[in-house]
C-alpha cells in the first residue's frame, strides 16, 4: 500500500498529519514560489546513485585538443547497464542560442540502455546531434543538447592552464559551464516510451533518467575543461579543486514548453504535491529540540548566504529576494529568541509566524527548509511519486453528483466571471517552429481557433453551466445522458471526476486570465525538478541551475557519506557545507 | 519504414484528430484506441487510414438516439465513423450493466467498427464484462471483440458467416456484470470458419514487443498523420 492509499484508507493518520488545503497549497502565485527540496528529482537521484554504488566509467573520451569529439560513459547499477553517448562539435558563436528552435549545439548527448556497437553508435552520431530532426531507436531513453556559457567556459581553461583554480565567485552569478535547453524523454522522436522507463529496475523514479543525463552532461564539461587546459599546458595545468568542481553544475533554459505538461499530468502533479505536503506534515508533527534548532539555524544562515548568492537581472524577482534575504534574518532572531528562552513551541507556531508576517517565497523557503530536519521520515516518500494511467470516467453516475462534485471541488474555478474579456485575455497555442507552446493576446493575436486546451477553468464552468441546463429538463439524468447530448464536455468531466478524490491535481489559476504569470508554472516544475537560482529573463522563460554543489562522479563510491547540498553556497564561505549530516 | 514510440503515435494522432475538429474528449481516447491497437499487434493505424476517409464531416456530429427501453438503446452514427463515438457508446452500455442483468447498445449507420476493441479495456476498470459484434457485408464475415471485465486483454474472433445477406452497418454491444458473455466460438480444428483470432497471450507478446522496440509505421502512412497534424499549429512568424 503505497503513501496515498494510506492516508485515504486511514483517516486517523491523515488526521494527524495534518496536510495543507488544495486553497493553500494550488494557487499559482505560491507554487511559483517553491523551492526544491529533499524529493525534489535531483536530490533523490543523488542519494540513488550512492546508496546502490552506481559505477560510472569512461569507456571513449575521442576529445581533441580544443575539446570536439566523441565520449561514451558506462554505468553499471544494480538494475542494469547504460551508456551515456555525448558529441562535442564546433558551433560557430553567432549561431549559439538556447531557443527551442535552434538546429545547432555545442554539445548533444543521449541516455542509452545496455550494450552499443559500433553500428549503433554511427547511428546515434548520425542522429543525437540532429536532436528533433533525427530519430532515435526505443533503447535510447533520452536527448538533450547543451551550449557554454562562452565566459565560463574559457575563463576556467585558461586558469586552469596556467596552474591556478578558477575563481569560484564567478559560478554565483552563472553556476555552470554549460546549459541544457531540452531533455527529452518519453517516447519523443523514437525515444523509449514511459511505460517502459517506469519500468526500468534504474530509472523508474519521475524524470530520474533525464535527471542523471544532466547529471552526466555535468560530468563531461568538467572533464572537458581540464582536458583542454591540460593538452594547451601540459607542463603547467592542474585539474579543478574538488570542492569548484561541485560548486559548478549545468544551467538550464526553459521556456512556456514546460507549462502545459502540468496541466494535462493532473493525477502526476497531485502526488509530487501530495508527497511533499506529507513530508512537510511530517516535519511538523515533530517536536523540536535543541539539535534540530541548532541545525534549522545553521541552515538558515546558509539560505541566507545562497539567497545573497542568487543574482537576477529581474527587478520583480530580486526584489523577492531580497525581501526573503531580510525575513531569514528575522527568522534568525526568533530562533535564536527560542533557543535562548528555551521556549521551545512546534514547528506548526513558527510556520504560522511565517505566513502571518512573511512572504510566499520566505514561507516556502522556510517549510523546504524543515524538511531538511527529518531525512530519515522523508526520505522514503521519494518512492511513490509516479501514478498509474487515469481511469475512464464514471458515467453511472448521478449528474446532479458531478454538480455537487463541482460545486465543492471546482468552486475556485466557478469564481472567476468569463464574461470579464480580461479573463480570457490569453490563449496557448503551438508555433510551427518546433511545435513549441506559446502565449498570445486574443485580441491581439492569430491562432486562438488553435488553442490548446489548459482553459481548466473556463472548461469547468462552460461545462457547469450547461449541466445545470440539462439538469433543469431531465433532473434523473445520469452523466453518460449529459455527454451524449453535450459531448464537447466529455474531457473536462473525465478530468473532474478523476480529480475529484485527489487533492492537489488543478492548479488553481485561470491561465488565460491578465493575472496569469507562465513562470510561476516553469518554477514549479523546475523545483520539483530541484532547480536553484531562478533567474527570470522575460516573462516568458527562465534561467535555473542544476546540481550547483552536488556530489561528483568521484564521491559516489562513498556510501556512508550523506552529502548536504540543499542551497549550495560559494565554496570558502563559512556557511558552505559540503558534506555530514 | 520509420520505428516510432507509442507517446509519439498517440500525441500525434490526437493532434492530428483535434486538426479535423473532433472535441477535445473525444479525440484523446479516440488517439487512445488507435495507440491501444497497434501496440497490441491489431493494426490501429492501418484502421486508422481507412478511417480517416469517413471523418471529415464528424466534428459537429453526435450520436442519434433512435430507441430506448429498459436494458436496450439504439443510436445512429449517421454513417461516421465510430472512432469519435466509440467512448461514448461504450460507456453507455457500461452504464446500462450496473442497472441491467444484461444491456445492448446498437449503433446503425456507422463505420470503422474494428477500432472499437480499442475502447473495450475501460471494461476492466467497472469488471463488467462486454461483448462487440458485427458483420462485414462485403466479405461475409461475423466479428466478435469480448473483454471480460477482468483480463487486461481482450479475445478476438473473425469468421466466415454464411447470413452475410442480411448484414448492415451496425455494431452491436452487449455487457453484463451477471452473465458470462463468451461467444461459443468455433473449436481450433474447425479453421475453414476461423478466419482471424487474436488472445490475450498474443497481444501481451505484441505489447512487450513494442516497447523494447518500438511500433513500425509505414512512410505513407505516418506522413498522412503527421500532415494532418500539423494543422494544429500557428504560423506566428515569431522566429
Amino acid at each position: 500500500m503505497n503513501r496515498q492509499d494510506a492516508l485515504h484508507n486511514n483517516p486517523a493518520e491523515e488526521a494527524t498529519l495534518s496536510l495543507r488545503p488544495a486553497a493553500q497549497v494550488m494557487p499559482l502565485a505560491r507554487l511559483g514560489s517553491l523551492f526544491q527540496t529533499r524529493l525534489s528529482f535531483t536530490r533523490s537521484l543523488v542519494r540513488q546513485m550512492i546508496s546502490q554504488r552506481w559505477q560510472i566509467d569512461t569507456e571513449r573520451f575521442d576529445i581533441d585538443d580544443d575539446g570536439y569529439g566523441d565520449a561514451v560513459y558506462r554505468i553499471q547499477t544494480p538494475g542494469g547497464i547504460y551508456r551515456f553517448v555525448l558529441f562535442s562539435r564546433y558551433l560557430d558563436p553567432s549561431i549559439r542560442s538556447d531557443r527551442v528552435i535552434a538546429q545547432q549545439w555545442d554539445l548533444a548527448f543521449a541516455l542509452c540502455e545496455g550494450e552499443l556497437s559500433e553500428a549503433d553508435l554511427d547511428r546515434l552520431r548520425a542522429n543525437v546531434p540532429r536532436q528533433e530532426a533525427g530519430r532515435c531507436s526505443a533503447r535510447v531513453l533520452t536527448l538533450s543538447r547543451a551550449n557554454r556559457s562562452q565566459r565560463n567556459f574559457e575563463a576556467v581553461i585558461e586558469r586552469l592552464a596556467a596552474g591556478q583554480q578558477p575563481d569560484a565567485a564567478w559560478f554565483e552569478r552563472v553556476g555552470y559551464l554549460y546549459r541544457t535547453t531540452a531533455v527529452y524523454g518519453n517516447g519523443k522522436f523514437g525515444l523509449a516510451d514511459y511505460d517502459r522507463l517506469r519500468s526500468d529496475p534504474t530509472f523508474a523514479r519521475p524524470f530520474s533518467a533525464q535527471m542523471f543525463t544532466v547529471f552526466m552532461v555535468r560530468h563531461f564539461t568538467l572533464a572537458q575543461v581540464e582536458h583542454i587546459a591540460h593538452q594547451r599546458a601540459p607542463h603547467t595545468a592542474v585539474a579543478l579543486a574538488p570542492a569548484v568542481k561541485r560548486y559548478i553544475g549545468i544551467g538550464n533554459s526553459t521556456g512556456l514548453g514546460m507549462a502545459p505538461f502540468l496541466i494535462s499530468h493532473p493525477q502526476l502533479i497531485d502526488r509530487w504535491v501530495e508527497q511533499r505536503e506529507t513530508a512537510l506534515a511530517c516535519a511538523l508533527d515533530e517536536n523540536p529540540n535543541a539539535t534540530t534548532l541548532d541545525r534549522l539555524t545553521a541552515m538558515v544562515k546558509r539560505a541566507i548566504a545562497h539567497m545573497r548568492e542568487t543574482h537576477t537581472d529581474d527587478a520583480e524577482q530580486a526584489q523577492a529576494d531580497r525581501l526573503t534575504v531580510n525575513e531569514l534574518t528575522a527568522l534568525r532572531r526568533w530562533l535564536a529568541t527560542r533557543r535562548q528562552t528555551r521556549l521551545m513551541t512546534g514547528w506548526q507556531t513558527l510556520v504560522i509566524h511565517a505566513e502571518r508576517r512573511w512572504s510566499l517565497q520566505t514561507q516556502e523557503l522556510l517549510n523546504s527548509l524543515l524538511m531538511e530536519l527529518y531525512p530519515e521520515s522523508i526520505n522514503a516518500l521519494e518512492d511513490d511519486l509516479s501514478v498509474d494511467p487515469p481511469a475512464p470516467m464514471d458515467c453511472d453516475a448521478s449528474l446532479d453528483e458531478l454538480k455537487r462534485l463541482i460545486e465543492t471541488r471546482y468552486d475556485w474555478a466557478l469564481s472567476y466571471d468569463f464574461a470579464d474579456p480580461e479573463e480570457q485575455r490569453y490563449f496557448w497555442y503551438r508555433a510551427a517552429a518546433k511545435e513549441e507552446p506559446r502565449l498570445g493576446q486574443r485580441e491581439r493575436d492569430a491562432g486562438a481557433d488553435r488553442e490548446i486546451g489548459l482553459d481548466i477553468a473556463r472548461a469547468v464552468r462552460l461545462c457547469y453551466d450547461a449541466l445545470c441546463q440539462h439538469l433543469a429538463d431531465e433532473p434523473q439524468a445520469d452523466v453518460v445522458d449529459f455527454l451524449l447530448a453535450a459531448p464537447a464536455h466529455r474531457a473536462v468531466v473525465r478530468r473532474i471526476q478523476n480529480l475529484g478524490a485527489l487533492r492537489y491535481g488543478d492548479i488553481r489559476a485561470n491561465l488565460l486570465g491578465r493575472d496569469c504569470r507562465p513562470l510561476d508554472l516553469l518554477r514549479c516544475k523546475l523545483s520539483f525538478f530541484g532547480a536553484s537560482k531562478f533567474d527570470p529573463r522575460s516573462d516568458r522563460w527562465v534561467r535555473i541551475t542544476l546540481f550547483q554543489g552536488a556530489p561528483l562522479v568521484e564521491d559516489l563510491a562513498d556510501a556512508h557519506v550523506e552529502y548536504d547540498w540543499f542551497l549550495p553556497v560559494r565554496p570558502g564561505q563559512a556557511a558552505s557545507t559540503v558534506q555530514s549530516v | 519504414m520509420p520505428q516510432i514510440s507509442h507517446n509519439e503515435l498517440i500525441n500525434t494522432v490526437e493532434k492530428a484528430f483535434e486538426a479535423m475538429g473532433l472535441r477535445p474528449g473525444e479525440r484523446a481516447e479516440a488517439a487512445e484506441a488507435i495507440g491501444w491497437l497497434e501496440r497490441h499487434g491489431l493494426d490501429g493505424i492501418a484502421e486508422l487510414v481507412k478511417a480517416l476517409d469517413h471523418m471529415p464531416a464528424e466534428a459537429h456530429g453526435q450520436l442519434e438516439e433512435r430507441y430506448r427501453d429498459g436494458g436496450l438503446r439504439v443510436f445512429s452514427a449517421g454513417g461516421q465513423s465510430i472512432l469519435s463515438a466509440g467512448g461514448v457508446a461504450v460507456d453507455a452500455v457500461l452504464s446500462m450493466a450496473r442497472r441491467h442483468g444484461l444491456a445492448t447498445v446498437r449503433i446503425e449507420n456507422c463505420h470503422n467498427r474494428a477500432l472499437i476493441a480499442g475502447f473495450l479495456t475501460r471494461s476492466v476498470y467497472q469488471k463488467t464484462g462486454v461483448l462487440a459484434c458485427w458483420s462485414n457485408r462485403h466479405q461475409s464475415r461475423l466479428h466478435l471483440v469480448w473483454h471480460s471485465g477482468l483480463d487486461r486483454f481482450p479475445t478476438l474472433r473473425v469468421q466466415e458467416r454464411p447470413r452475410a445477406a442480411t448484414a448492415d452497418q451496425s455494431l452491436t454491444l452487449i455487457a453484463s456484470r451477471a452473465l458470462d458473455l463468451q461467444p461459443n466460438l468455433p473449436p481450433d480444428s474447425d479453421t475453414h470458419r476461423l478466419i482471424y483470432a487474436a488472445d490475450p497471450d498474443t497481444m501481451q507478446q505484441a505489447e512487450t514487443q513494442a516497447l523494447t522496440q518500438g511500433l513500425t509505421v509505414s512512410d505513407e502512412a505516418w506522413d498522412r498523420i503527421k500532415h494532418i497534424a500539423r494543422g494544429v499549429l500557428v504560423d506566428d512568424g515569431l522566429d
